[in-house]
């Protein structure tokens, strides 16, 4: 019970992080169309950007793992109290508004809420014993055990003498051997299989709902006649995106193999690949929809943030960017928006600077030792 | 992917792995490709239409933004799934470049990650969704999303994770004899001099970054062999277990070649390790008494967890295994560890 309770608070934790962290950033981009779920979206690829920059650092220099706790500790604290700050106008008239956004959504809300929550409920029971959930666990447990960053092999426990860049650059496995430190009694396996697995299907879902909204705008009802007062502004938009929620996660239980991503959604969700094929694949192609669309006057920043954490998550962030330069290099030639180059390669920064470091790591250039 | 390799497939490669990546769910793919064919002919062959200035919301108005430009209409989607899927079919998904490099970059065993790129899911509900979407009444809008649900469900399979689902009978969703076997061997290793002798080279060395450091933190811990079933969810459980065959390793030598790697009789650190298992299970009469004893030996191996009924007991004890227990339907064997208990009798 003791641990249900203390998981439960993780869960708590860290999605206010992610709403505060996202309603800083809307704030510092002043936003003024303010949702709660765009919010924790936003915060969730700001976050696990940053994280991986942190983690990096402490794990090159051979710092203990509860130093970097540390450190997010800080930083979550600040986040939270800035959050408040910045976003608690923002979150009451969000809370304010909420029956009235709950109308434009209609009956498909409730449809879309009802797929999420089986699909949550399908990885909290959902359990196995594969390789890869040994790897991916092991390396939190493993962090946690031992006080290290990396040092040490997650499938055997025994010394690793030389980082291998296909593992130590993508840093988002330590992400949970981080709560589980700050979060004294929660055991690893409780905060990886569990916790995250449920935040990381929440984040799927909003991810794939944000693409809905870039791919059927509002304003793609420009010039038709208004019928009824039930599809005034808004309406449109939502209710396609709550049907394209319901199509997605369709298709996604019909999958069935197991390469595609319905199986990574629900059986291997706390893992890295699940999260470039589930939840940065989507924003990445909700991003480039907006472009395409023009719906969106900056989407750059956030493509930024999406690829930082996707070289967070897995080195399959090479997907991401390939997704990203396929979609929007053409819409940059055919319209001839040249000037929007610079901030597409700016974007795409952490993945190209995760590949060269990778390069370099892989050839001997740079020999990154776990002891001195 | 596993089981098909370009020197096998060459230029039918990315088919090859396209059909197994698809398996029984082509109809997703059939919906995108036949969506993003009517899209272009909708785009090529449809009516401009003529945009008449609209009501918007004073807050949602921004000035200059609905008067002065033409907003790109839902042709722009279809040109977008259009350019990914062309830019797939000239780089990642050509099969002349893809034989050329992607073995070179090692990637042949996770091509199927490049289909990732192809929004093919997305894309299908894409048009799922507009489909649907342009139906005006609601009743009848209802009945066709309900026939399309009905109509995928009838000619794709249930996705292969959703049928082993089961309610876990532990909070750490790990099988529940780990728990238990973890502490037998604690409270067994703890006893020896080994752990005694680790635990104080540990608190002498206040360099926690040295090479030193590292050895004995290892060594503190017991290093063990478990049953296939449960060996990959014991280091999720409890860290402080080593484990003498790595990822790679056991995969291989359960017959799973999925990582690529293979081990052949010339690799002693995976013969070493074959040879414990085949006398753990008496899968191999070949292996005698001391060549199990020299492997344990080398590899440092010093607990062996086997289940009840296949335990090759005899051969084990033989070969100086002792039974330390059996819990929760597997026996726990130690090997090569001194006691403090016995030092002391």
């Amino acid at each position: 019970m003791k641990i249900l309770l203390l998981a439960a608070a993780s869960l708590v934790v860290q999605m206010l992080v992610f709403l505060c962290l996202g309603s800083v950033v809307m704030k510092v981009r002043g936003k003024d169309d303010y949702s709660l779920s765009h919010g924790v979206w936003i915060g969730y690829f700001v976050y696990f950007g940053i994280f991986e920059v942190v983690c990096l650092a402490c794990e090159v220099a051979l710092l203990p793992l509860r130093t970097l706790a540390l450190i997010m500790a800080v930083f979550m604290g600040g986040v939270i109290l800035l959050g408040f700050f910045f976003g608690y106008r923002s979150w009451i008239g969000s809370m304010n508004s909420l029956r009235h956004r709950m109308q434009l959504h209609g009956f498909l809300l409730i449809v879309m809420l009802l797929t999420l929550a089986a699909s949550v409920v399908f990885v909290l029971c959902y359990f196995d014993a594969s390789a890869d959930s040994g790897w991916y666990v092991g390396e939190a447990s493993t962090a946690l055990a031992t006080n290290t960053i990396g040092r040490f092999d997650p499938s055997t426990g025994e010394r690793i003498l030389r980082l291998k860049s296909r593992y130590a650059l993508n840093c988002f496995p330590y992400h949970n051997a981080v709560m589980s430190s700050l979060i004294g009694g929660l055991p690893v396996v409780v905060s990886s299989r569990s916790v995250m697995s449920v935040i990381n299907v929440i984040m799927s879902f909003i991810s794939v709902y944000e693409l809905g909204r870039a791919l059927f705008p509002d304003n793609e009802r420009r010039g038709v006649k208004i019928r009824s007062i039930r599809e005034r502004p808004g309406v449109y938009s939502r209710r396609r995106a709550d049907l394209f929620v319901v199509m997605v996660f369709a298709l996604n239980v019909l999958s069935s193999t197991i390469y595609m991503p319905g199986i990574f959604l629900f059986t291997r969700s706390y893992e890295g690949k699940s999260l470039i094929v589930n939840v940065a694949v989507p924003a990445a192609l909700a991003i480039c929809a907006s472009l395409w669309r023009e719906t969106s006057e900056t989407p750059m920043r956030d493509l930024f943030w999406i690829m930082a954490s996707s070289v967070c998550f897995s080195a399959s962030s090479i997907m991401v960017l390939a997704l990203s330069l396929m979609a929007i290099l053409p819409v940059i030639a055919i319209r001839g928006k040249w000037n929007r180059l610079p901030a597409l390669l700016l974007a795409c920064a952490p993945v190209f600077a995760w590949g060269v470091t990778y390069y370099l790591i892989q050839h001997g250039v740079i020999i990154l030792r776990t002891w001195r | 992917m596993a089981g098909i390799t370009i020197k096998e497939y060459g230029l039918t490669f990315v088919w090859a792995c396209l059909k197994e990546y698809l398996g029984r769910s082509w109809p997703i793919l059939l919906i995108f490709v036949l969506g993003c064919v009517a899209g272009i002919v909708a785009a090529i062959a449809g009516k401009k239409r003529d945009v008449p200035l609209e009501i918007v919301d004073a807050k949602d108005y921004v000035p200059g933004r609905y008067e002065d430009s033409q907003l790109p209409d839902s042709s722009s989607v279809t040109w977008m799934f259009v350019s990914i899927v062309v830019f797939c079919l000239v780089t990642v998904m050509n099969p002349f470049l893809v034989r050329a490099l992607i073995p070179r970059f090692g990637m042949t065993t996770v091509y199927y990650r490049f289909f990732w790129i192809l929004p093919v899911t997305f894309g299908a509900a894409y048009w799922l969704t507009r489909a649907i979407g342009s139906v005006r009444r609601k009743m009848v809008q209802a009945i066709a999303f309900a026939l399309v649900i009905v109509a995928m469900a009838f000619s794709m399979p249930i996705n292969p994770g959703i049928p082993n689902v089961r309610i876990p009978d532990n909070v750490y969703k790990v099988d529940g004899a780990i728990p238990v076997l973890c502490d037998a061997i604690h409270q067994d290793f703890e006893q020896t001099e080994q752990y005694q002798k680790a635990v104080e080279k540990l608190a002498a060395i206040t360099d926690r970054t040295s090479r030193k450091w590292m050895k004995w933190e290892a060594k503190q811990y017991p290093l063990c062999v478990f049953p296939y079933g449960i060996e990959f969810a014991v280091r999720q459980y409890d860290p402080t277990v080593r484990l003498l065959f790595n990822r790679n390793l056991r995969l291989f030598y359960e017959g799973n070649t999925s990582t690529g790697i293979t081990y052949g009789e010339k690799n002693k650190k995976y013969m070493r390790r074959k040879r414990i298992l085949d006398a753990m299970y008496g899968r191999d009469p070949s292996v005698t008494p001391e060549a199990f004893r020299k492997a344990m030996k080398a590899t440092k191996t010093r607990y062996l967890v086997v289940e009840q009924n296949l335990a090759n007991t005899s051969f084990l004890e033989e070969s100086g295994c002792r039974q330390v227990a059996t819990v929760a339907g597997y026996m726990i064997f130690r090997f090569g560890l001194s006691g403090s208990e016995q030092k002391a009798g």
